[in-house]
């Protein structure tokens, strides 16, 4: 069953002023969800807001999975104030995942902002699924200020290899985390690399122009205004490679793509 | 429960009960086969079908608003073509009526693509799209008179071996004049009503929220407006209505028929919550039992005024 009308909440935890994270409990949704899935939270039974909210998935264990995200709205402000024992109603797993690497390929994670969720999620997937070493994992995380350190601070405690960029310098290397990927990618033989991101639109632009320039195997995961997530409404569509009138749902063909599939 | 009698009937085609999906919520039904038990539904509406295949607006296509969303999908489908090889075998096998939604830029085309579906089988009814508001300039606009809805009505009314539902717009000055030159013409029903025009503008970027600038208004927000096209028109023609309006569950329903509907349908709402017609169908059965009626018919139009 993919609709989970009543799935308890058993954690929310305030990261920093904006930033949450929202522990749920349910068997069904743990047991399916691999990376690179999202859920639909209907973050409320009134009519405002309306729709559901999609969220990538940070975490996943036996039977909880957990979001993390911020909020920025009246939908994720409703759930950013939700308790433990409250219930939402939950669609899923939506969406494909992310191809997985070869067992001998390096792996870099390159997540900008509340892209970091769904990379970690890989991240931990590979390491505990896929028999990868944490040497192996090479996560840039990028955020604006010192003010976003709980999303470099949630992926550090994995055992893996990992770079903190922002924007103000106020934190690691002073830029873009599509600065510091040109560096960090350079000792690498291209034919042994893959790389997956999640993050803005416009670091997307810039990290799949790099691979795309450096001939690096790449999958983004993407984000769009999504009413329905199952295909149905055709509103969450991006532009297809394959022509201008070709589009591609973001909810039933995506969220993952491989970077030269879609024009971002 | 069972002695309830949720059925109704349109054009001379029974329906089980009277909820139906609407066109462009639904898909082709099969996006919804995993959600909900298709069988205990009165119908449903399939995506608008075109002669050509139509790739749709670019993005951004939706926004939300309060109460409801904008939509400028553009009619995107696989036309009529592929929806006959495609959608048609998968129809078939559902345990419901399959309303087909038909859209065209002139006549002929309407035409044609009627042709076409003339040959299938496993369809109830059709629906004829005369008023979708976000294809604009490219024609589409036979519900902006009574003189073209009725020209309309009357020539796919020739050639359809199937009956005819004609879907309305609400923007339009007076709708139950056009109501009524579709009953003239010979429409077999009339659904009401189609999405509003809307717009929303970002006042950082100075950009509309759609690429199409504007858009189609659905979702709760629009109930009180499709209610009171329903009640206008229930007044001017005897053909059956079905309401069509930000319909969320089996009391919005009940309002609806009330108001002078045969049957409804539910669009935005599948969105949110993809069980929402089969809950209200059970919702409808309680509802009955506790306004002590027992069949759905007695209640079209017993508005009291």
């Amino acid at each position: 069953m993919i609709q989970h009308p009543s799935v308890p909440i058993i954690k929310n935890e305030k990261l920093s002023k904006d930033l949450f994270k929202i522990v749920f409990r349910s068997k069904d949704l743990a047991s399916g969800l691999r990376p690179g899935n999202f859920v639909h939270i209907r973050v409320s039974p009134e009519m405002d807001p309306l729709f559901r909210r999609a969220m990538s998935i940070y975490s996943c264990e036996n039977d909880t999975f957990s979001v993390l995200f911020r909020a920025i709205g009246k939908g994720t402000g409703l759930l950013s104030k939700m308790r433990e024992g409250d219930t939402v109603d939950i669609l899923g797993p939506l969406g494909n995942s992310f191809d997985p690497p070869d067992k001998d390929e390096t792996v870099i994670l390159v997540a900008g902002g509340t892209g970091v969720p769904p990379l970690h999620f890989l991240a931990q997937w590979l390491l505990s699924n896929y028999g990868f070493d944490g040497q192996q994992i090479l996560f840039l995380c990028g955020i604006s200020s010192a003010d976003d350190l709980p999303l470099s601070e949630a992926v550090e405690h994995l055992d893996i290899r990992m770079r903190t960029s922002s924007d103000d310098g106020s934190v690691g290397f002073k830029g873009y985390v599509s600065e510091l990927l040109k560096t960090e990618a350079l000792p690498y033989d291209i034919k042994k690399l893959r790389l997956y991101t999640c993050g803005p639109v416009p670091m997307l632009r810039e990290v799949t122009k790099i691979c795309a320039e450096q001939g690096i195997r790449c999958q983004v995961s993407l984000e769009g205004h999504m009413p329905c997530g199952i295909g149905t409404c055709l509103g969450c569509v991006v532009q297809s490679t394959r022509g201008e009138d070709e589009f591609d749902r973001i909810c039933m063909e995506g969220p993952v793509f491989d970077s030269n599939e879609v024009l971002i | 429960m069972s002695k309830f009698d949720l059925t109704v009937e349109i054009g001379g085609v029974k329906f089980r009960n009277p909820i139906m999906t609407a066109s462009g919520t639904f898909g082709y039904g099969e996006e919804f086969n995993e959600y909900i038990d298709l069988s205990k539904l009165g119908g449903i509406v399939t995506k608008s079908v075109t002669l050509n295949p139509r790739p749709g607006h670019k993005p951004p296509r939706t926004c939300e608003t309060a109460g409801g969303m904008l939509n400028a999908i553009g009619l995107a489908n696989v036309g009529v073509d592929r929806f006959i090889t495609e959608k048609i075998p998968f129809l078939q096998t559902l345990d419901t009526n399959v309303v087909v939604n038909v859209a065209g830029f002139s006549i002929e085309e309407y035409v044609t693509v009627i042709d076409k579906l003339n040959d299938c089988d496993g369809i109830a009814m059709l629906e004829i799209n005369i008023s979708c508001p976000n294809v604009g300039a490219d024609g589409l606009e036979f519900s902006g008179s009574p003189e073209s809805a009725h020209k309309l009505t009357s020539e796919l009314q020739k050639i359809s071996r199937f009956p005819l539902i004609i879907k309305l717009s609400p923007n339009v000055t007076d709708i139950a004049s056009i109501a009524k030159a579709c009953e003239d013409a010979g429409a077999d029903a009339l659904s009401m009503i189609n999405t509003l025009v809307g717009m929303g503008v970002n006042h950082n970027t100075f950009e509309p929220l759609l690429t199409n600038v504007t858009g189609g208004l659905s979702g709760p927000a629009i109930k009180p407006v499709a209610l009171a096209c329903v009640h206008k028109v229930y007044r001017s023609v005897k053909i059956p209505i079905i309401g069509i309006g930000g319909i969320m569950d089996h009391f919005d329903v009940a309002q609806f028929i009330i108001a002078g509907a045969a049957a409804v349908q539910f669009g935005t709402a599948n969105f949110i919550n993809p069980s929402c017609t089969v809950d209200a169908v059970d919702g409808l059965k309680n509802y009955l039992r506790d306004i002590d009626i027992q069949c759905i018919k007695e209640l079209t139009g017993k508005l009291k005024v």
